[in-house]
């Protein structure tokens, strides 16, 4: 997929609280999105970083650095290669959910809508 | 007996599970769009006001709130458009009741739509690819 925008610096918040309803499928789980109307299927790592997102203060924001830190107690965290960020990747992930509208983007310099080549 | 292979991250807590982040070993989101009937009465239906309610602000052309008495600017829409409406301006038709300017001038407001403010999930839910 082009145009998932998401420099490193980007910061995301949790939608509201209700925005989202949650079913956990086994492996997958099951997202509905109420202002959308749309239903999402997601995968590891998805659920978790979502957990991660609604367990932060109502209306802070993180950035991926700053998720990659709240998540690293709680799991080993394990990447594509050994050689690639985990904070990278971990902002292609949040950057997907972004575009989902499934997390916020917080950005100051607005254009939060993916429109990079 | 293969206790001493690839020690993760030298941080092997046993308590911790492992995450797997990367893109290769998982899919991570299939989306599942509504029926067209279902669509009706969701992403086409969705409301965008023109601007939020309550805020008695007039949008000039670059779709920017403004007072009231500034020139050349126009007033709010008199209702929410739907997703459908702005999906079909967004082509180049005029948003229903508007002139081309100010159709125009409310589109680029609807472009500046944060998260948070009313009408984003909806604007953004148009964006979507659709596959």
């Amino acid at each position: 997929m082009t145009g998932l925008s998401g420099p490193e610096s980007a910061r995301y918040a949790a939608l509201l609280p209700g925005e989202l309803k949650r079913v956990p499928l086994g492996a997958l789980e099951a997202i509905y999105h109420l202002p959308s109307g749309l239903t999402h299927l997601i995968a590891e790592p998805m659920p978790d970083l979502l957990n991660a997102m609604t367990a932060l203060a109502p209306g802070s924001a993180v950035t991926a650095l700053g998720l990659h830190a709240l998540i690293a107690d709680r799991f080993v965290i394990e990447g594509d290669a050994p050689d690639e960020s985990h904070e990278r990747v971990i902002g292609q992930r949040l950057a997907e959910l972004a575009e989902l509208g499934l997390v916020q983007i917080v950005h100051p310099k607005a254009a939060p809508i993916a429109q990079q080549a | 007996m293969d206790d001493n292979t690839e020690p993760k991250d030298t941080l092997g807590d046993a308590s911790r599970r492992t995450l797997l982040i990367g893109a290769v070993a998982t899919s991570a989101v299939v989306s599942i769009r509504p029926a067209l009937a279902q669509a009706a009465g969701s992403v086409l239906n969705c409301k965008i006001p023109v601007p939020e309610r309550g805020k008695g602000m007039f949008i000039d052309a670059t779709g920017t709130l403004v007072s009231p008495d500034t020139p050349g600017a126009f007033p709010p829409a008199p209702r929410d458009f739907t997703g459908e409406e702005v999906r079909q301006a967004l082509q180049g038709r005029n948003l229903p009741g508007a002139t081309r300017e100010q159709s125009r001038a409310y589109l680029n407001y609807i472009r500046k739509l944060q998260n948070g403010q009313s009408g984003f999930t909806c604007y953004a839910s148009l964006q979507m690819p659709r596959r």
